[in-house]
């Protein structure tokens, strides 16, 4: 081992802050996830005003949990990982700051105007043109800072995660310039420069994408650095790792024109969507079973170590997810799924059993770190967390499962002399129960975050920041 | 044809991306990138050492830099 101390300090700072508000923004998002279900089970939760209809009420819940809750954690662990990967401190502290500062601006700008109904209507890129091109100023300064740290780094090879980390950087800009493109009439009103099914592609380009690489290529940066530093040993196959990270960049970009099957987009568009969308089933996996794997010969560890239980149970239900999405993308099995619960079931099973999951496994890890803790508050609350969010995520899932079924054979069951079997109102009627379970889902994973919020809480409270600085300074 | 076309447009770019990548990468060279998140953090190294076999060697050792002014001030 030859590792040595350099007297250099990683700036610990700005990842604290970004780690704090993955937290704030998390609790505040499945909170407004959790009454936007309610919703859905009961009207009058609209409380019959223009601010807290679900029309509102969803795009913000959606833009906190991406945008604030999965943005944060992505900003605080590649800001983590890529100095201690790279042995060095960031570059710039103060464009790190404005990166922070400017981002939780971002979200405080989505917060505000979509209650309002500023909207672009267009989902996940709701902000109005202002706040995006505010948006892609702060979104460079974070490529400024990480690339420069890369390109300064002390080490002969760049870590695999750093690609995974530098190439959702890069391709959620290029998304998000493509797809904001607008002429803006005034401050709060623009009007895209596409139009018709060209204006639909493009939509379903940027939000597949960003599926793909904000809610994956990011995180499996996050993964291939978190998983390996829990469990103690490196990555099963470095090799895998390149590879699939190549195949993963090549394919998802092709795979958006699945969310247009039967529309207006051209019939080859729809082909060529489904086609990538199968192909994607096999880089996915590659980086599930790279994950996996590296628990070979360290599987006991699950039984002590929440934290590694999270980070694992992530990796299950992002292979769960990818098997499911292509399925999906099969123009025959969405005939069914397509405009159902199925489709709400198969992101939340992404977004709370994936995303969700990996963010506490890697907050977990690195809290105490750059709170110069030994180790969290109470590994009890962890484990109790896990279960919580464990169960939620199963009930949610299991609920849309069956209520997209039951709506997609409703809505096509017909009768002898071709009129529709069952109505509209009928299929919501069969759908309420699962309404419900899905409330309860949420509930139970929004109290594993208020438990998360708890423990980070006592654990930041007793900080010991000479430790943390100690720590910082081994390079 | 334009499906076929792109088709081989995302084979051939993967192939040549992976191949770039793997181009002269010894089997040392991949196990060296491979215990990078080990290598800043002693004590684990030593662990990894142990269970593996293989030495943790990634970071290079570099002259000692003054720390700046403010840089290692931890407060939120």
């Amino acid at each position: 081992m030859s590792t040595a101390q350099n007297g250099q300090a990683y700036n610990y700072k700005v990842v604290r802050q970004f780690a704090i508000m993955t937290v704030v923004w998390g609790v505040v998002g499945m909170a407004m996830g959790v009454w936007i279900a309610s919703q859905l089970a009961w009207p009058q939760m609209n409380l019959d005003l223009p601010w807290t209809t679900f029309g509102r009420l969803r795009p913000l819940h959606t833009s906190l949990v991406i945008f604030g809750f999965a943005g944060s954690a992505q900003f605080a662990a590649s800001y983590y990982a890529v100095q201690r990967t790279c042995g060095v401190r960031l570059f710039s502290d103060k464009l790190a700051a404005f990166t922070f500062w400017g981002w939780q601006s971002v979200i405080v700008i989505m917060l505000v105007t979509l209650p309002l109904g500023y909207t672009t209507t267009k989902e996940y890129a709701e902000i109005e043109f202002t706040g995006a091109v505010w948006m892609t100023v702060v979104w460079v300064a974070y490529a400024i800072v990480f690339f420069t740290t890369v390109v300064r780094r002390k080490t002969k090879h760049i870590y695999v995660g750093n690609w995974f980390f530098g190439a959702f950087i890069l391709v959620i800009a290029m998304l998000h310039v493509v797809n904001h493109l607008a002429i803006p009439v005034d401050w709060f009103k623009s009007y895209p420069v596409y139009s018709g099914a060209t204006d639909a592609m493009v939509q379903w380009w940027y939000g597949h994408n960003a599926v793909g690489f904000f809610l994956t290529t990011g995180f499996l940066g996050m993964m291939y650095y978190f998983v390996p530093k829990q469990v103690g040993k490196p990555i099963y196959s470095y090799r895998l790792s390149i590879v699939h990270f190549w195949a993963l960049i090549t394919l998802y970009i092709w795979a958006g024109p699945h969310h247009l099957h039967y529309t207006a987009l051209p019939d080859w568009a729809q082909s060529l969507g489904m086609a990538m969308s199968i192909i994607l089933l096999a880089p996915s996996w590659g980086g599930m079973i790279n994950g996996m794997m590296t628990l070979s010969g360290a599987w006991h560890k699950l039984r002590t170590d929440p934290i590694l239980r999270f980070l694992v149970l992530s990796l299950a239900f992002y292979g769960m997810s990818t098997f499911e999405g292509p399925m999906m993308a099969i123009k025959t099995v969405n005939a069914l799924s397509h405009y159902t619960d199925w489709t709400i079931g198969h992101v939340h099973a992404g977004a709370l059993g994936w995303v969700a999951m990996i963010t506490f496994g890697a907050l977990y890890h690195m809290i105490p770190k750059i709170f110069g803790r030994e180790q969290m508050h109470s590994i009890a609350l962890i484990n109790l967390h896990f279960w919580l969010a464990t169960i939620g995520t199963v009930l949610y899932i299991a609920s849309m499962w069956v209520n997209g079924i039951t709506q997609g054979l409703m809505w096509r069951a017909i009768n002898d002399d071709g009129t529709l079997t069952y109505s509209f109102v009928e299929s919501l009627q069969a759908s309420h129960p699962g309404f419900v379970v899905r409330l309860v889902g949420g509930l139970f994973f929004l109290c594993g975050m208020l438990l998360m919020a708890w423990n980070v809480w006592r654990t930041v409270r007793v900080a010991n920041l000479k430790q943390a600085e100690l720590a910082a300074r081994i390079a | 044809m334009l499906e076929i076309a792109l088709n081989s447009c995302a084979v051939i770019s993967i192939y040549c991306a992976v191949s770039w990548c793997l181009k002269h990468k010894t089997e040392k060279d991949i196990d060296e990138a491979s215990l990078i998140p080990f290598a800043d953090d002693p004590e684990v190294a030593r662990r990894v050492e142990l269970a593996t076999g293989k030495t943790v060697n990634a970071v290079q050792i570099c002259e000692p830099e003054p720390c700046k002014p403010g840089w290692s001030k931890m407060e939120i």
